[in-house]
């Protein structure tokens, strides 16, 4: 009597779920927003405050007046750099003249680049001819001091931060892949990221206080860009996994 | 100032609250499509006794896709003496009823039915209308004409009211010229999103699932009671998926009947296209909101479901709005409140509303899918909301004014790109 085998059975993709039980599921996300929660918290209460001091040596040996200010955000005490904001005019109406520029051209570009992101720099653009307007007629109303101002984009860039990490955590764990590359993606996230925001705290402190004031609210509105970085990643480790994942039917569940 | 300053941060802080509703919704969706059961759709049914088809094809100058959906139609596997196909010639200056006649000469159970006395009204509405009245079908399978049903589709669709309940059936849209260019590569990701996970977790949580106006099927004598479709409405798919609920109808949704569409292929035919199904969609709200909220055949979760669905192409508008007020606020110095919480109305812009899902729901719906190279693409969403938020939110603005006046709305036609007239 000839044995019956198993048949082998392409699963339609419409019937398509994942192997992967909601315990394992669950477990994942918890660990995800442990580390993220420690990783914000690790970065707050020592890391930003090693990292300001070892900025402001290098600040001063370059003669740029600044000192440091302790500050408290969600109850952590946090180490600020303090320093005056560059208000000079004719810098200001430099930028301006740049930002109108820069606009009509990328205005002119529309039929060259997709209209798409034309009007996402343009609709940037317009927002930031708003603001050098602003700083041009009542840039003496700028309502925030050097550390008031940083107190606000400290705050954004750990909401910021801890956002990013939990949501691609959720996302990251709602693949199958294998765990060593969701690991890997999750620490370049956090890695990166971290470096990165140290370096953009330097850059804008910099910008701010040797520049222009004008460029406080772009450094502050553009925070929001460090999301497409993140993004950028999921969407490559999405592409290795399903790539893997075509070699292995099992790992799906009909 | 102080009154408008705590105006601004009143809105803020509700417009963060309902995006990040948006936000859990579609996760929801998202890990029920990967790890929920899947409520199967009917297509397993095994009944010879198969109803009456009549399947409406409304066509204005479709010269250019005409031949290849009726070619695809006659060639159908659904019992001929069962289907009756009623290819709408809706005013065309163009060889499509030409097209349509020699189909007709060919085949006995096409039925073409010109609408060309200027007392004729044009438009989409219009032509189902007027073909429900000389459709001898119980069930009406509508197509649009730039779509390519594959074979079985019928059957697939028509199976589904087996079950009482069901007024209305729903299949899979898939993108056919996915491969053009970037936009309508990102057009298909989004297109995944929206059917794959958004529409097949509101059919398995027994939701609202969507009526699309094509690739979708109703019961005509339902229809007809509710008064056939309001020419005044541009999006007649949306209403009638709130009409049916309303009385006591369900939406089925046919995960598996998948068939293929033309999509947009340039920037300024999608303007006009997402322009058109924001008003509509909105037209729908200002007229069945409260309906929706007093109905005594929806449960909680349908009504909130129902409500998150009929505020989608609100969204942009007050995204706009949400931005500058964070703006404002800022220059004001009065963003403290919401400094930890303001990015998000730009994160959510990457793409919480309609259609177009946030990232994570068009990486998984894609992955499902089986596509790879592709879902490299997802960062780039994050370059569609200024477009979304200006052609969404001129649509809006198309409903508002529609609220008070009383002409017709004109149906701007997307731009074909096939060259279908050669199958005929």
């Amino acid at each position: 009597m000839q044995k019956c085998q198993a048949q082998s059975i392409i699963p339609h993709r419409s019937y398509r779920r994942l192997k992967i039980s909601k315990a394992y599921f669950l477990t994942e996300v918890a660990f995800y927003v442990l580390l993220s929660v420690g990783t914000v918290y690790f970065y707050i209460t020592y890391l930003f405050n090693q990292y300001v001091f070892y900025f402001k040596n290098i600040l001063q040996d370059l003669h740029v007046d600044v000192s440091t200010t302790a500050i408290d955000i969600a109850g952590f005490p946090v180490m600020l750099l303090d320093s005056a904001f560059a208000h000079s005019q004719p810098l200001t109406l430099f930028f301006l003249l740049v930002g109108m520029i820069v606009l009509f051209f990328v205005l002119k570009m529309q039929r060259v680049i997709p209209y798409n992101i034309a009007m996402w720099i343009n609709f940037f653009l317009l927002m930031f001819m708003v603001i050098l307007l602003y700083f041009l007629f009542w840039g003496d109303h700028f309502p925030y001091s050097f550390v008031s101002y940083f107190e606000l984009y400290l705050t954004a860039l750990i909401g910021m931060m801890l956002f990013s990490f939990i949501i691609t955590g959720l996302a990251i764990a709602l693949t199958p892949a294998p765990y060593w590359m969701k690991l890997t993606t999750f620490f370049i996230m956090v890695f990166y990221y971290v470096g990165y925001s140290l370096v953009r705290y330097g850059l804008a402190v910099l910008l701010t206080s040797q520049v222009s004031i004008v460029m406080a609210p772009i450094m502050f509105f553009t925070l929001y860009f460090d999301f497409i970085f993140f993004v950028s990643i999921y969407s490559y480790f999405l592409y290795r996994s399903a790539l893997l994942l075509k070699k292995k039917d099992t790992l799906w569940k009909w | 100032m102080e009154v408008v300053i705590f105006l601004l941060k009143a809105y803020l802080l509700v417009f963060i609250a309902i995006v990040t509703l948006y936000m859990i919704r579609h996760f929801v969706f998202t890990f029920n499509r990967l790890f929920g059961e899947q409520k199967l759709y009917y297509q397993d049914i095994m009944d010879n006794e198969v109803p009456f088809v009549t399947v409406i094809i409304p066509m204005k100058n479709e010269e250019f896709v005409a031949g290849q959906i009726l070619e695809r139609l006659v060639s159908s596997d659904y019992p001929v003496e069962r289907l009756e196909i009623i290819p709408v010639n809706d005013h065309s200056e163009d060889a499509t009823g030409e097209i349509i006649e020699k189909y007709a000469a060919a085949y006995r159970h096409v039925k073409p039915f010109h609408r060309l006395d200027k007392e004729d009204k044009p438009g989409k509405a219009h032509s189902l209308n007027d073909a429900m009245e000389i459709a001898e079908g119980e069930i009406v399978v509508v197509f649009d004409a730039d779509y390519q049903p594959p074979d079985g589709i019928i059957r697939e669709l028509a199976i589904g009211f087996k079950d009482p309940e069901v007024g209305a059936v729903m299949g899979r849209v898939l993108v056919e010229n996915c491969a053009t260019n970037m936009l309508t590569m990102m057009l298909e990701l989004e297109r995944s999103g929206g059917y794959q996970v958004d529409q097949q977790a509101r059919y398995n949580l027994d939701l609202i699932p969507q009526y699309g106006g094509t690739v979708g099927a109703y019961r005509k004598e339902a229809v007809l009671k509710m008064g056939g479709f309001d020419p005044q409405v541009l999006a007649e798919d949306t209403e009638l998926t709130y009409k049916m609920y309303l009385n006591g109808w369900h939406v089925a949704y046919a995960n598996r009947a998948e068939c293929y569409e033309e999509m947009p292929e340039n920037w300024l035919d999608r303007a006009k296209q997402i322009r058109r199904w924001a008003r509509g969609h909105n037209q729908v709200m200002f007229r069945y909101l409260v309906p929706l909220l007093a109905s005594r055949y929806l449960n909680f979760k349908q009504k909130l479901d129902g409500l998150l669905l009929i505020f989608i192409y609100m969204m942009p508008t007050l995204l706009f709005f949400g931005i500058l007020s964070s703006l404002l606020l800022f220059l004001a110095g009065d963003v403290e409140i919401v400094a930890g919480l303001f990015f998000l109305i730009f994160v959510v812009s990457l793409g919480a509303f309609g259609n177009f899902a946030p990232f994570f729901q068009i990486g998984a719906a894609n992955f499902i899918d089986g596509r790879t190279k592709a879902l490299r693409l997802i960062p780039l969403f994050a370059f569609n909301f200024v477009f979304y938020m200006l052609y969404v939110s001129l649509g809006f603005w198309d409903a508002v004014k529609d609220v008070f006046r009383k002409a017709e709305p004109y149906w701007d036609k997307t731009k074909r790109y096939q060259r279908g007239a050669n199958h005929a």
